[in-house]
Order: C-alpha cells, then structure tokens, then sequence
C-alpha cells in the first residue's frame, strides 16, 4: 500500500501541478462548480489536446481544499441530484495570481530554451 | 507548483480528516457516483447504449476503486489511523478478557487514585502559590535572634512591632511596596446568630501590594490606615460575600457587627483570593488601626504602637531586579540603627547587658513570601512528603503486577504475534499496537483512579483537626491535579507496557511457531523478568510494612503516654465573650457564675475554665520568671508555660494537688495575687525547699516584681503536644487576670449526652456569645495526634494493599512455574518423587525470591527510616523489632502465596498431564 502510493506520487506531480493551477483558474472565472462541471469546463477548453482521466480532478480538489485555497459545499446540480460544489477562497486566488505568473515564466524559459536548441 | 514538501496546513486537514473519517468516506462515494452517472448520461444523450455509455463513462473517468482508496488515503494522516485502528482493536481485545481488564484497571485505579489524593494536598499545602500579583516578587520579613520583649507569634513567620515595621517601611530602599497583616478570629453578628469568622488585619496598602482587585465596591487603600480608629471599614472574601450574602450587590455601604463594633462594607475582593495562609481562609479584611475599637481590653489594642512587643507580619513587594539577597544586605543596615535606637529608649531601662547584646545582635531575614504564612504547611510538609513516597511506592508495585499481568497475556498470544510477524508485520508495529493497550488500561485507570483519589481526599481530610480554624482544603481535583493524574496515567502507561511489549515481539518466530500448546512458548527471559518483578515488589511492600509498622507503633506510643490529666468523661469548648458588651470584671463574674451553674448541673461532677487549652498546639510563654532568692545567671532560660485558670479546673482535668492549696472563690482581684505552679517548676527554680509561701513575678526583665505567692503544687501536665516533654508550669488564678474562655466539664457518664443540655445552659446565659468547639477532651487529645494517626492509618491502609498486591503477583509467578513445569513434575512423581520433594522444589522459589527481595529491601528500609525520624515517637528509627517482625510477617504470607500452587502441582495426576502434553 505504502510502495503503491509513492509510485503513483511520481508518476502525476506533473500533471497533478498544472491541473491544479487550471482547476483554480477554472473556478476563478466560472464561480462555483461541482467537479463533472470543471471536468467539462476543462475539457472544452482543451480541445481534446489534453486526455484527462476525470478521477483525477478529485485528487487535485482533494489538495486544493486541504491547502486552504478552494472551499467546497452541497447543493443540487443541473439535474437535481445532490452535487458538491466547488468555489475558490481568497487565499486560493492569491496563490492563483502568483502561480499563474510563475508558470508564465517558466513556460518563457522553457520556450527560450528549445528555441535556442532548434536554432542550432 | 513542484512541493517536495507538504505543508503544514495539508497535513492538519488529513489529522482533521482521519478523525472525520467516516464522514468523508461517505462524501467521496457520492461524489464520484454522482459525476460517473452525469458522464453516462451524457454518452447516452450521444446516442450510445446504457451499458456502452456505462463503460465510456468508466473508461473517462479512470479506475473508480482505485481513485477512491487514493482519496481516502490522501484525506488521512497514518499514525493517527494507526492509533485509531489499534484502540478499536485494543478495546475489543479488552472487552474479550474482562477478568483481566478489571484487575488491571482497579491495580491501576488503587496505585494513581491513592498519588492524586495526596499530590492534591501537596499542591494544596505546598506548592501552589497565593493568586496575586507576580507572588515571586513577594516577600516576607522575619527577625531572627533573641528579642528582648514579647512575641505574639500569628504562624510560622516571627512578627514585627508595629513601629518597627513602620520604619522599615518608610525608610528601606529594597521594596517598591511594604505591608503587615495579622490573622484573627472575628466574631461577626450578621442577624440574631453571632458566628466566628477567620479574616485579617490588614495595613491599608495590603491590597494593592498583592495587586488585588474588587468584584465590587472598593479595597482599603493606604489611607485607610492612617489614624487610629478613623475607618471602620471592612471588605469581605468573595465565597463569604457568596454565603453570606447572597452575593447581594447592595451590601455596599450596609454596617454589620464585628465583635459587637459596626463596621461599613466598603467592598468584595474578586473571587479566587482567600487570605495570606494557605488553608485557613480568611472572610473579612479589616483596617488593622481599627484594631484598639473593635477589641476590647486587648493587648494589640493597647500596645499598638510598643515597640516591645512584636504581633504583625511584614510583606514586601521587593523592586524589580532586586533579589531575595540584595534586599537581605540592603535592610540590614537600616535594621541595625533601628535596634541601636530601641536600645537606648526606656524599655531597656531594666535590661540586663546580656539582653542588650543579644538584642543587638539580630538580624532581619527575607523570605520568600508568594505562598503566604503557611501554618498548615509547615505542619503538614513532611508528614506528606512521606505519604508521597509511601504511594509512589504502591503505585510502582501497582506498575509490577500490571507488567507481570501482560507478560502472561502477552504469552498466551505469542502464537498470534509469530504469525504476524511472520507474514512480514514489523515489530514495531506490533510493539505500539501492545503498547496502545497499555496505555489504554493507564487512561482508563487514571479515571477511575481519580474517582478514587477524591474517596482518599474526603478520608483524609477528616483526619485534620475541626476546629482549629475553618480549614479550606478541596477534596474535588482541580485541572492540576488532573493533570497530575493522567500525566501518572501515561507514564505508567509506558512504564509497564515497554518492557513486555518489547519482550513478547523478541523475533525468534519459528521457536515460538513450533512449540504446540500456547503455555509452553515461554521464554527464559520473559520468566527472568517476571521474577525480577516479583523480587521488586517483594522488596517495595517489605519497605511499606516496616515503615507502617513502625509509624503505628510510634502512634502506640504517644497514646499511652500519661498527659497528666485524666480525659475520660470530659468536655470542653471554647465561649468567647468579644461579641458582648462584658468588660473585665463582668466577664470574670460570669465565667465564675458559669461554673457554679455547671458544676449544680445534673450529671456534672466539676466544671473549670482555662485561658490556655490543653494539647491546642498554642502557648503562652513568660520570657522571664523571677524568683524571690533566685539569681540567674546572664542568658539562663528564665521561660515558663502560663495559665489562667479557674479554681475547678484542677479537679476537672484530674491534676493531682501535691502541696499547698489550690484557687478558691476567694482569691479574687483585690486580694493577694496567688499562682500554683508544677513540679517542674519547682525542681528547676527552687529544688527541695518547700514551695508554697516562695515568692514568684513574670515579666521581661529581672526588675519585675516577685509579688505573687505560690499556694500550690501540682503534677506535670502536658502543655502544647504529646511529644513535647512537660514544661514547667505557673497557672495563675482566673479571677486576677482572664477568665474563660475555655470550659472544661467532667461529667458522671458519657459526656457526649450531655453536649445539648450544657449547649443550652449557656445560651441562656449569655445568648450572644457564640459556643465553639465542643468536643470531649479524647477528642481533642485525637486531634492533637491527627499528623500521627494519619500518617500511622493511610501508611498501613496503602501497606496492606501494596502486600496484597505483591502477593498476587507471587501467586501468579508461582502458578505460571506450574504449569510451566508441570510435565517435570509429573515425571517426577510417576518415577516416585513423593509430594514432600515435589512441594519443596517449587517452595524453594519462593523462599528464593523472597529472600532476593527482603535482602535487597534491607539497606533501602535503613536509608528511608531516617528520613522519618521526625515521625516517630519512643522508637529508635531502624527499630530492629519492627523490622524483624514485618519480615517474618511477610515471609509467612509470602510462603502461603507460594504452597498454594505448589501443593496444586505435587498433587496432580501424573498419567493426565503427561497425555495431555
């Protein structure tokens, strides 16, 4: 169990960073959502460049609600079942300011740095 | 957004999150079935089946199962599951072997409950410091050295007068603050019923010293003690404003009657704050220049300014920075030139040089004054220190029996622990999960224990004196003590649970694996230690008898002393006239009044009063006898024990008269002042020259006139205590100084019949003048030995318990070698051995570890005894008697523990165990 999880820690930070950072932007423009509406609202948006496996949105919610940034609440969805949504909290759009700066920088470097190596 | 490291706040939610766990489990169903069921839906509306939308749907989302046992994982934090699953685990266990849940819990209870009990006193008496300001600021001054004049000691510090603490006070450089204060008995008329009330005297800037604040009204301010007689005022204690009054807020600016003078309330301290001693607490605070009105014919009053005559207790506030031994050096200085001063002025005139040198000679001690003026405390201290050490003992032998108890439950589950352990648990793992059970029976014996220790608290509690004063001691723990409790709870815990955790998952599996019935995986070592335990505990409850048996015989002692008066059929109380309006001659006619009525009484025999009372603990002590033809030599102890007393009180405590006469009605203030004196007195002061006709004087110096004649001589009695030896003795006639206001009455039969009837005499004599303490003089002569018997009483309580313990604990070592052996034995007889040889066999361990513990007791019961030696009476400590006897007491217990089993094992069948194995 302990080996499993640690395995699987390093195969998503990755993916589990970014998807954090476009889930809290997702709620920030959209106001509350529940996770099947993110999951679309991601999914639209991407345009099927980005196969997502939706399960994971939950783990990222999961980290997000834990580190204080979204907070979440029962209500009734489209189709009146029961949904949780998910809105973001004052510290949670703090840090979407500043990770959205970060990734812009490093984006740069990183289009920098290939440009470099194919002009080569 | 790369974070090697999770924060904080992520690892609080999964605390948060396991401790919410089901709630959460619940929450991840719904949620992902609800998105899985929108994502089908949404295949179907694209024109799938339901079952291939199904699979779609499954085939976006990724594996369901899988997710869910990620988030269930990510949303808890492991060892708090770990110890949440062990205690569910632990508990079950538990409820499975109730036997041994309730024997461990009650050992428990037994040894924490009986710690809590007199920590509780300890922190109550001892540690705890007063609830004011900054109290390590907070200090107390005390003359040491030989004062010339008299003393009027209020506790345990040496008071000041009240001139000298003045001068202190305005003119030291130490103290950013000083104050006095003085303890008294008030007597207080709130409707028709006068009551006895504790409260103090105190210097106007008492409160603000302390940093006190009102609940309501106002405190005394410095101003409040500046005239003589200006403010009668009074401030009352919170829980006394509470009883009282109701805790009425328009008590302010209401007179109530104390000792028959009105004061004004002018405020109520806030709750928490009662008085400088610890113990006794004090109900009314009042202007301590009120003194000269509120008593009447009082010495205070009337030497309120008398520099030879010390009564108050000085505190200060020491300046911040300056410590306890800079204000030292700081006042000694200015004390010096005080004492030159005193020693010129007139109250020297008839001073000897050697009184005036030694006066000279003083010195002014600080002490630390944050926990009060602790009478009781200084009483109490070592009498609880050794009770502390007597339950730290059971508790450590309560520990012994609870290891040994899960070595055995540990054994009997090795089989379980080898598979685990084989199948790739670790040992650690297992280890916490044995030690979780022990903390478990710890907690759950902390609780139960502190219902114990409030059973212990309400027991002794009824051991301290009831009269003395009203004594302020809690018997329901306060969080401290709780604190304490469960603190003892979880190291015990540890204590008793590391060992035998840490044993039973030695790795050495396939040992264990192999071995066929479960009693037979002992291990050698195991076996070692519960021996060992049993050694200790052997060697604990050893030291336990000993010292019990020698605090009891101590006891023994003291009671069958001889005080010098006879207690059977006695009465006493205490009737205090300070409530009325009497003056002296009027309160002399009436006590004299009082005893004829008594002793015309049906059923009384005599009647007598006292200034002093016997075995009370208080004295009144004559600095200087002077002697008509006796000259002493300079610095001779001049001292003698004072009384007044009335001309039945001999006759009334059974004091032999020896020579002469004693008191009659006809001694009275204007004729010849008389005095009888003890034999003491007169071997010390005039040897085998007859007494009575001498002339004797009391003063504080030789010039005091010899002007009282001895017409008596009668027997010693004890004065102060039992312990004390006799002192010498002058009682001087009640009708030329004070009457009362202790009245002794001997009665024809059981005295206690007659508290009622003499109750109502009184009344309707005097109905304002309030009856206290009565009680018959066994009673008093008990409550004189109260330290004594409490110690002897709980020491023995907890001794026998600790044996009892210490044998189970045999018992169950004995019992487990049988079995253990059981096989060797039964060979041993189907080849012949007869029962005699099999018993001795097995009694030799018994007799093995007794001796192992009775000799290691040994040098640990001679380095313990002499810490008790204060304790004991009329025994040398390391008495070889009380020793030999505890030993041979034990020793025959301890072999009773072992042939039970023993006995169980030569008696058994031979054929059964061998086919059993």
């Amino acid at each position: 169990m302990a080996k499993g999880q640690a395995l699987e820690q390093k195969r998503s930070e990755v993916l589990q960073g970014t998807l954090d950072l476009m889930i809290l932007k997702t709620l920030a423009v959209m106001g509350p959502l529940h996770g099947y509406g993110i999951a679309r609202r991601i999914e639209q948006l991407s345009q099927d460049v980005l196969q997502l496996n939706e399960g994971t949105v939950y783990t990222s919610l999961l980290r997000l609600q834990q580190q204080g940034w979204i907070s979440s609440s029962w209500g009734a969805s489209e189709n009146n079942r029961r949904a949780k949504f998910y809105s973001i909290t004052k510290a949670g759009g703090r840090q979407l300011v500043e990770e959205t700066k970060n990734w812009e920088r490093i984006s740069g470097v990183i289009g920098r740095v290939l440009q470099a190596q194919s002009s080569k | 957004m790369i974070r090697p490291m999770r924060p904080l706040k992520e690892q609080l939610a999964r605390i948060l999150g396991s401790l919410r766990r089901r709630r959460f489990e619940g929450d991840f169903d719904e949620e992902l079935e609800a998105h899985l069921a929108l994502l089908t839906e949404r295949f179907v509306q694209r024109g799938l089946s339901l079952n291939e939308a199904r699979y779609a749907a499954r085939k976006q989302f990724g594996g369901v199962t899988q997710m869910k046992d990620e988030l269930r994982a990510r949303s808890r934090f492991r060892p708090v599951e770990a110890v949440l699953d062990d205690s569910a685990y632990v508990l079950r266990q538990l409820r499975k072997s109730p036997v041994f849940a309730m024997a461990a819990v009650l050992t428990l209870a037994i040894g924490i409950g009986a710690n809590t009990a007199i920590f509780s006193l300890v922190d109550q008496l001892i540690l705890r410091l007063l609830p004011v300001r900054d109290p390590q600021q907070v200090v107390a001054l005390s003359e040491v050295g030989q004062f010339y004049g008299d003393s009027q000691n209020p506790g345990t510090i040496t008071p000041m007068s009240y001139p000298m603490y003045q001068d202190v006070r305005d003119h030291n450089q130490v103290f950013s603050q000083m104050m006095c204060q003085r303890r008294q008995d008030f007597t207080v008329n709130l409707s028709s019923e006068s009551e006895v009330v504790s409260g103090e005297w105190v210097s106007g800037n008492y409160f603000s010293l302390l940093g006190l604040e009102p609940a309501l009204g106002r405190l005394l301010e410095a101003k409040d003690t500046l005239y003589s007689g200006a403010n009668p005022y009074v401030v009352l204690g919170y829980s006394y404003w509470v009883n009282h009054f109701g805790a009425d807020r328009r008590v302010i600016g209401r007179t109530i009657r104390v000792n028959d003078y009105p004061l004004t309330i002018v405020g109520v301290i806030r709750s928490g704050f009662d008085g400088l001693e610890p113990g006794l607490r004090a109900n009314i605070f009042v202007p301590i220049t009120m003194i000269p009105l509120v008593v009447k014919d009082y010495e205070f009053g009337r030497r309120f300014f008398d520099r030879r005559l010390r009564w108050v207790t000085p505190y200060g506030r020491l300046k911040p920075g300056v410590t306890i031994a800079q204000a030292r050096a700081g006042l000694q200085p200015l004390f010096n030139q005080i004492l030159e001063v005193e020693v010129g002025q007139a109250g020297f005139r008839n001073a000897t040089r050697y009184d005036r040198e030694q006066f000279l000679k003083m010195r002014l001690d600080v002490i630390p004054g944050g926990q009060g003026n602790a009478i009781l405390r200084q009483r109490y201290e070592e009498p609880l220190w050794v009770l502390m050490i007597v339950t730290g003992l059971v508790l450590l032998i309560a520990c012994a029996n609870i290891a040994a108890l899960l070595l055995a439950r540990a054994a009997a589950r090795q089989k379980e622990i080898a598979i685990r352990l084989a199948i790739g648990s670790s040992r650690l793992r297992i280890a916490q999960q044995l030690i979780t059970e022990s903390l478990a029976l710890a907690i759950a014996g902390g609780a139960a224990g502190t219902a114990v220790a409030i059973a212990i608290m309400k027991c002794l509690l009824a051991f301290l004196p009831s009269a003395v004063g009203a004594y302020d001691i809690s018997s329901s723990p306060d969080l401290r003590v709780l604190g304490f409790s469960m603190l003892l709870a979880l190291v015990t815990g540890v204590a008793f649970g590391l060992v035998p955790a840490l044993e039973a998952t030695k790795p050495d599996i396939a040992k264990a694996l192999k071995e066929q019935s479960a009693s037979a995986t002992a291990r050698e070592g195991q076996y070692r230690f519960r021996k060992a335990l049993v050694a200790a505990q052997v060697a604990l409850s050893l030291l336990l008898l000993t010292g019990a048996s020698q605090f009891i015989r101590s006891l023994e002692n003291l009671r069958s002393l001889d005080p010098g008066f006879r207690t059977q059929n006695v009465l006493q109380f205490e009737l205090d006239l300070e409530s009325t309006d009497y003056d002296l001659s009027h309160a002399r006619a009436f006590f004299l009044a009082l005893e004829d009525r008594l002793k015309s009484y049906p059923g009384v025999e005599s009647a007598g009063t006292a200034d002093v009372p016997v075995l009370w603990g208080g004295s009144w002590v004559a600095p200087m006898i002077v002697i008509a033809g006796y000259r002493p030599k300079p610095g001779e102890d001049m001292t003698a024990h004072v009384n007044a007393v009335s001309p039945g009180y001999f006759q009334t405590l059974g004091i032999h008269l020896l020579a002469g006469r004693v008191f009659r009605e006809s001694d009275a203030s204007t004729s010849q002042s008389v005095a009888v004196v003890n034999e003491s007195f007169v071997k010390r002061f005039i040897g085998n020259e007859p007494a009575v006709g001498r002339f004797i004087g009391k003063g504080n110096d030789p010039s005091a006139p010899a002007d009282t004649e001895i017409i008596g001589v009668v027997n010693d009695t004890d004065y102060e205590s039992l312990r004390a030896i006799a002192p010498r003795q002058m009682f001087l006639c009640a009708a030329q100084h004070f009457p009362g206001p202790f009245v002794y009455v001997r009665t024809k039969q059981d005295p206690r019949s007659a508290f009622s009837s003499i109750r109502k005499l009184v009344h309707q004599m005097e109905p304002r003048a309030p009856i206290q303490a009565m009680k018959t003089l066994g009673e008093q002569v008990d409550e004189s030995l109260a330290t004594e018997r409490m110690i002897a009483s709980l020491s023995s309580g907890f001794s026998v318990i600790a044996t009892a313990l210490a044998l189970i604990g045999l018992y169950g070592v004995m019992a487990y070698m049988v079995t253990q052996r059981a096989r060797e034995m039964a060979v041993r007889i189907a080849l012949g051995a007869i029962a005699g040889r099999v018993i001795w066999l097995m009694m030799r361990e018994v007799i093995l570890l007794a001796a192992t513990g009775i000799v290691v007791a040994l040098p640990f019961i001679f380095a313990l005894n002499g810490f008790v030696r204060s304790e004991l009476y009329g025994i040398q400590p390391n008495d070889v008697m009380s020793i030999a006897f505890s030993v041979l007491v034990f020793s025959c217990v301890a072999s009773l523990a072992g042939y039970i089993p023993a006995r169980r094992a030569a008696s058994c069948d031979p054929m059964s165990v061998l086919r059993y194995e």
